[in-house]
């Protein structure tokens, strides 16, 4: 199976670059702090429109990251948004981070399909040979879609994330090439 | 017990501020590829004076790491270095690294010892919650030294690191603030 012309599509959605009409969308998102408070461990704070064009000006340049706008097949309408980064060259490893925007289009698969094509792009075109994600003990949603994906547990920080006057745990998830090669190239062999 | 006259300071060493006639002996430390590949993940890129210098001062401007020479208490000659970052405000986490530079150095428990005056600092000044750090599976005597502080290990990320022909793992180790507190200061509730 060569990827040629379907290296960035999967079932329902595909992988598309940043587009500067979409910052409104952005906008919305970065106002809902239950969106936030799952995204990352920084203080649920709003997002200005200003560090919204300052975020898609640097995510454009940027070298060494791979962001991308995750799109419907069926209406091209933006779902979301995935990236990787944190690369070693030398290690050939990477960080992903992945989210759905919209809370009504959350549940319905767009984010595993997303990832399955964001990580597909990193072992097959990047040439990564690990990739690792980090996600809160709380996010049970997302973690069974890590899992489904292939992502494994890896490692648990002991309350690393303070919210809601307790702290939380965050998990580290990790997949190997190699695990997902088996799984979706079973012919290959591999060297 | 109140650190206010001994914040930076254990039995042997001391933590003290990075002083500009110290780079050489960073620089020297820097050109020992057994222990570039000890210490980073990073691909080894030798430094020179002037890339020292460059760290030097931007560490002066990192507002959200403390940085420290180890120095020994006896003669005051500089063993190591290491350092705090504060990940997250809110959550008050942070991550430390820490090395021995000279090789005849090692083994002697420097870095065990300053690894316990930094833990400190970081539970007792900066009011963190929890220390992180990672560790190379290969690296067995840094292990040792962080348990002996009291980290305890917390998963592995597996084949993260390239060297020599094989991947290896990366350990990520722990400590909470009420558990060294335990330790410590069973006094306080």
């Amino acid at each position: 199976m060569i990827y040629t012309n379907n290296l960035l599509k999967g079932e329902k959605v595909h992988l598309a670059a940043l587009n500067k009409d979409d910052l409104p969308t952005y906008h919305k998102w970065f106002s809902n702090t239950e969106f936030l408070r799952l995204l990352n461990p920084d203080v649920a704070m709003p997002k200005t429109t200003e560090s919204e064009l300052e975020w898609y000006e640097e995510a454009s340049k940027s070298k060494d990251e791979y962001v991308f706008g995750i799109r419907a097949l069926d209406d091209n309408r933006l779902l979301g948004n995935c990236s990787i980064f944190s690369i070693s060259e030398s290690s050939r490893n990477g960080e992903v981070g992945i989210y759905i925007g919209e809370p009504s289009e959350w549940g319905k698969g767009f984010g595993s399909d997303a990832m399955n094509v964001l990580v597909r792009f990193a072992f097959m075109d990047l040439n990564l040979h690990r990739l690792e994600l980090h996600v809160f003990s709380y996010n049970a949603r997302a973690i069974s879609s890590y899992e489904k994906v292939g992502f494994v547990g890896e490692a648990v920080l002991h309350e690393a994330l303070y919210r809601d006057g307790i702290y939380h745990d965050i998990h580290i998830m990790g997949i190997l090439r190699r695990d997902w090669m088996a799984k979706h190239h079973p012919e290959v062999k591999l060297s | 017990m109140i650190y206010t006259n001994n914040l930076l300071q254990g039995a042997r060493i001391h933590l003290a501020a990075i002083r500009q006639d110290d780079l050489a002996t960073y620089n020297k430390w820097y050109t020992n590829t057994e222990f570039r590949r000890l210490l980073s993940a990073r691909a080894v890129r030798l430094s020179t004076l002037e890339s020292q210098a460059e760290w030097l001062k931007n560490i002066a401007k990192d507002e959200k790491t403390y940085y420290f020479g180890i120095r020994s208490r006896d003669d005051d000659h500089l063993l190591g270095n290491c350092h705090i970052e504060i990940e997250s405000q809110p959550s008050r986490h942070g991550w430390v690294s820490i090395y021995i530079g000279e090789p005849d150095d090692w083994g002697k428990g420097y870095g065990t010892e300053a690894m316990g005056v930094l833990v400190r600092f970081g539970f007792m000044e900066l009011n963190l919650h929890r220390i992180s750090l990672n560790v190379f599976s290969y690296n067995e005597r840094g292990m040792k030294s962080y348990e002996k502080v009291g980290f305890v290990h917390e998963g592995t990320t597996r084949e993260a690191l390239y060297r020599d022909g094989t991947y290896h793992d990366i350990h990520v180790m722990g400590i909470l603030r009420h558990n060294w507190m335990a330790k410590h200061h069973p006094e306080v509730k």
